[in-house]
């Protein structure tokens, strides 16, 4: 039989067999089946949890169940209190924590754009392994990374040993606010640098081309081109640095030695030691709106399309 | 034979396709030719079925094939980015719609690629990846024939090729149509494929058709200024009709010389508002030797090989016109920028036109 | 005639500080690992002066009932979790690249929220949630909680490499006659695959050294994070080290797999 018999014996209706049978459940058919999975994990999973911390923080003083209908305000009353008296720790938790993850942004920025805009444009060769090096502390986690830097920076650690075989002799930042941020830029450091370098390397290369063409010396064609169409980059990279660096825990566990607090320290205690949910919450909440504003507005600005494509020509 | 009847397509409020209707008989060879966003692509995917009409019939021979789905209707679709599956081999290529069938190739193959004239020893196990756009535009064309389609449509499918080979292909697809017992429909916004390669020819503006007829008959006969100006590079003089009686009319123009009657009729048709000339019937000289002139400055002569652009500008209304001559006449009459001279023309060759929607 | 020769020199020396910089921010990036590694070979109780090679304490993690039992529980969460969240991941990426659907958009940005979000928000609030609901700590809930981190993360994996897949390609299969099941089978998981086993790999590299999440889920599993974790905050031993690096050669290992595959999938 030929391929034109077979296809006539179908006409004019006649819908193949495995797509009737898809057609019966048509719920199901792509791309609602497909999209199905991830919606009801994320509504039970992401959702849920997030509406947890938002009915928490408005319950009663160490309850561990909901009871929506009793709310109140009390955990957020403590925590205002707290802050305005300068009793207690939040004010100092404010301080830390702001402090913190500006100067992270601003530490990683100034750290990254360099790398971000060599890699974008100058480097030819070993472009692949560069990146690799780049990408692989993301992937190890992150306690045992910031574990690695305790190891450096400790009393007779790694640095230590390095410095004091070409006989230099200096004191340790360990367990000061400053060992903190080293280990918050650390952390957060490719989050910043991948954006900028994506947005660098979208620009074409002809448009510097036409800059130095119309007389814009180096200086000009990047404080005129490069800087101002890598602002995207900056800003995704910004927003992301700040968020997650406000989330910073472990950071501050390690390096900071329990003597530095932070947000996200702070709260992890309020559910840890104290048993006290609704206090942990209502702190939770603040970054909770922090990081849902900031991630819609990176995954608006984000178009994959235009990563795909940069991936494809690299 | 396809047959559409009132066929339409809406996005929300915007309508792509309005209500058309045509037939096309069995191995012909049709072309569809608009400008770009004039919904000729829409009205392909609705024939090939991935796209379904908000309203409207399309029948192939007698049958309603309206709703069936793409991989059930015997038409087949010749991409203008050609989709090729670029992790199989050209043999694969072309296997795909046999084996999609569980059907087996029998030698099919070998036969399909000498069809699209690449040799079969040669090309079969190469990776689609690595042929040129032309190899892979045929590749395209030789696993759309393996699906044994009644209508093979393409969609632009020479635009991304270069001149040389659009041509060289433009022919062989006029060959492989006359073999073959199926029809092609070809859509393009290039009206010089259009004319070389149709035995019907649709000129479609904002989702409707504006004039069919063979390629002959729309170029003799534009049916308004749109299609007069789209079928070939044209002048175009507005008017005033002054009286119209017995399927003639009187006109108006300013600096027009010459005849100022014309036929025009049926009387139903709307009131004409230009008349147009081609470039290439028209000539510049000094003094006014045709019927019908109009008085101009010589603005610019290009040589374009065997022939001459002679760009001239109206003296009075400041408007710019152009004529094709030969090169003989140009230089015989030895015309130079600046020069007053005549813009004129065999009044036969001029179209009184209504404008037309655009 | 100085302003040539000064010209070919510039460049070229301008190129190996750009390099240079380079080396010194992976230098930065590399040197808690690197740390880590050294320690791991120092035969002392606590890390300290002078450094004595010893490989006892790789063999004394590969033999530590302990970490065998972290280990255990990590493989019976990262599998389910790597199983999973590839399945979900690049259903949601396939959805998103090769569909159009009223409220795409809104459902790229949802779908990749989690990924924004900083893990002990995500933990605290699982573990809320975990209570209120009754879904309880263990196995499970880690499971359920990390694949709601990972599945994002190969959705975005697996849409860059769907992406790059000619977006006519479906409706030239079903053109010539291919069913659905035709055109998934044969034209576009074989189009995306390197990107799904990438994605896959990352998932499982991801879940393994995941903490956060897991800690907050865990119950009484240890896990080798957590188990990591244990030592670090009370009762330090130099099996940590050792052990850590073991998860980071395992790793790297993976990851130079998987950007290997992307690379294929690329050209």
């Amino acid at each position: 039989m030929s391929v034109r018999e077979f296809v006539r014996s179908k006409v004019p209706t006649d819908i193949d067999r495995f797509d009737r049978r898809l057609a019966l459940v048509s719920v199901l058919r792509p791309p609602s089946g497909l999209i199905i999975p991830l919606v009801v994990l994320l509504a039970f999973m992401f959702v849920g949890p997030i509406a947890s911390i938002v009915l928490f923080s408005v319950q009663p003083t160490n309850t561990i169940s909901l009871a929506v209908a009793d709310w109140t305000l009390d955990a957020y009353r403590e925590i205002v209190q707290g802050t305005i008296s300068g009793k207690g720790v939040y004010g100092e938790v404010t301080t830390n924590t702001i402090m913190i993850s500006a100067l992270t942004t601003v530490i990683a920025f100034a750290v990254s754009y360099p790398a971000a805009y060599a890699l974008a444009t100058k480097v030819r060769r070993f472009k692949l392994p560069i990146l690799i090096a780049l990408i692989i502390p993301l992937f190890t986690s992150v306690n045992i990374r910031v574990y690695g830097w305790v190891l450096f920076l400790i009393n007779e650690g790694v640095f230590d040993l390095l410095a004091g075989s070409v006989g230099l002799d200096a004191p340790s930042i360990i367990y000061t606010r400053s060992a903190v941020i080293l280990g918050t830029v650390y952390v957060y450091l490719p989050y910043m640098l991948f954006p900028i370098y994506l947005s660098i390397s979208t620009i074409d290369d002809s448009l510097l081309e036409a800059a130095a063409d119309l007389g814009a010396g180096r200086t000009k064609q990047f404080v005129d081109v490069i800087l101002p169409l890598s602002k995207p980059g900056v800003i995704i990279g910004s927003l992301f640095v700040f968020v997650l660096s406000l989330g910073a825990e472990v950071e501050a566990e390690l390096l900071g030695g329990g003597t530095i607090y932070t947000a996200a320290s702070n709260i992890s205690y309020s559910f840890g030691y104290s048993q006290n949910w609704p206090l942990g919450s209502a702190q939770a909440v603040g970054l909770l709106l922090i990081t849902t504003v900031c991630g819609v507005v990176i995954l608006r600005t984000i178009d994959l399309t235009e990563i795909a494509s940069r991936g494809g020509s690299r | 034979m396809l047959k559409a009847t009132n066929l339409r397509k809406e996005y929300g409020s915007t309508v792509a396709v309005e209500d058309v209707d045509f037939e096309i008989e069995t191995g012909s060879f049709a072309t569809i030719v608009g400008p770009s966003g004039c919904g000729k692509s829409t009205l392909l995917r609705m024939l090939a079925g991935h796209l379904s009409p908000t309203a409207g019939q399309i029948e192939l021979d007698g049958i309603d094939i309206t709703d069936s789905s793409p991989q059930s209707r015997p038409t087949s679709l010749v991409f203008q980015s050609w989709s090729l599956f670029p992790h199989m081999t050209v043999a694969e290529n072309i296997e795909f719609p046999i084996d999609a069938q569980g059907l087996e190739s029998n030698g099919r193959i070998e036969t399909l690629l000498e069809q699209v004239r690449l040799d079969p020893e040669e090309y079969a196990n190469k990776q689609v990846t690595d042929l040129s756009g032309g190899q892979k535009q045929r590749v395209a064309l030789a696993r759309s024939l393996a699906y044994e389609p009644d209508i093979l449509l393409l969609d632009e499918p020479l635009a991304s090729l270069d001149y040389v080979l659009q041509k060289k292909l433009q022919r062989e697809l006029t060959e492989l149509n006359a073999e073959l017992n199926t029809t092609f429909i070809y859509v393009t916004h290039s009206l010089e494929s259009a004319l070389i390669m149709s035995d019907q020819l649709f000129v479609i503006d904002d989702g409707s058709i504006i004039q069919r007829g063979s390629p002959d008959e729309i170029y003799q006969e534009p049916v308004d200024k749109f299609v007069a100006e789209f079928m070939g590079d044209a002048n175009v003089f507005p008017i005033d009709v002054v009286e119209r009686a017995d399927g003639r009319i009187r006109i108006d123009h300013p600096v027009l010389e010459g005849r100022q009657e014309f036929p025009y009729g049926p009387a139903d048709r709307p009131v004409p508002e230009c008349l147009v000339v081609r470039h290439d019937d028209t000539v510049v000289k000094p003094s006014l030797e045709h019927e019908l002139g109009i008085p101009v400055t010589v603005v610019n002569v290009l040589n374009k090989g065997n022939t001459a652009l002679v760009e001239t500008r109206d003296k009075h209304e400041d408007a710019e016109y152009v004529s094709e001559m030969s090169l003989e006449q140009v230089s015989d009459i030895s015309l130079t920028v600046d020069d007053d001279a005549y813009l004129q023309w065999n009044p036969d060759k001029t179209h009184v036109l209504p404008k037309g929607d655009s | 005639m100085s302003m040539r020769s000064d010209r070919s020199l510039v460049p070229q020396l301008s190129t190996g500080l750009w390099y240079g910089y380079l080396v010194l921010v992976i230098a930065f990036l590399m040197t808690p690992l690197l740390s880590l590694i050294i320690a791991s070979f120092d035969s002392g109780q606590t890390f300290s002066l002078p450094f004595e090679f010893t490989l006892k304490w790789y063999s004394n993690a590969l033999t530590s009932t302990s970490v065998q039992s972290a280990v255990d529980s990590t493989i019976r969460i990262s599998i389910p979790v790597t199983v999973l969240s590839t399945i979900i991941g690049t259903a949601g990426a396939i959805a998103y690249t090769r569909y159009s659907f009223p409220g795409q958009e809104y459902f790229k940005i949802v779908a990749l929220l989690p990924i924004f979000f900083p893990l002990i928000l995500l933990g605290l609030g699982m573990s809320m949630w975990a209570n209120v609901t009754g879904l309880g700590y263990g196995i499970v809930p880690a499971i359920i909680g990390e694949t709601v981190w990972i599945s994002p993360i190969v959705m975005f994996v697996v849409s860059i490499s769907a992406l790059g897949v000619d977006p006519n390609i479906e409706e030239a299969a079903r053109d010539l006659g291919a069913d659905t099941l035709t055109i998934y089978k044969d034209v576009l998981l074989p189009l995306i695959v390197n990107g799904i086993v990438s994605g896959g790999i990352f998932a499982f590299v991801l879940s393994w050294n995941n903490y956060y999440i897991v800690s907050y889920l865990k119950g009484s599993e240890i896990t080798i994070t957590t188990w990591i974790h244990g030592r670090m905050t009370q009762g330090f031993t130099p099996v940590v080290p050792a052990l850590a690096s073991m998860i980071f050669y395992v790793s790297l290992l993976l990851l130079l797999v998987a950007v290997l595959m992307e690379l294929r999938s690329s050209r």
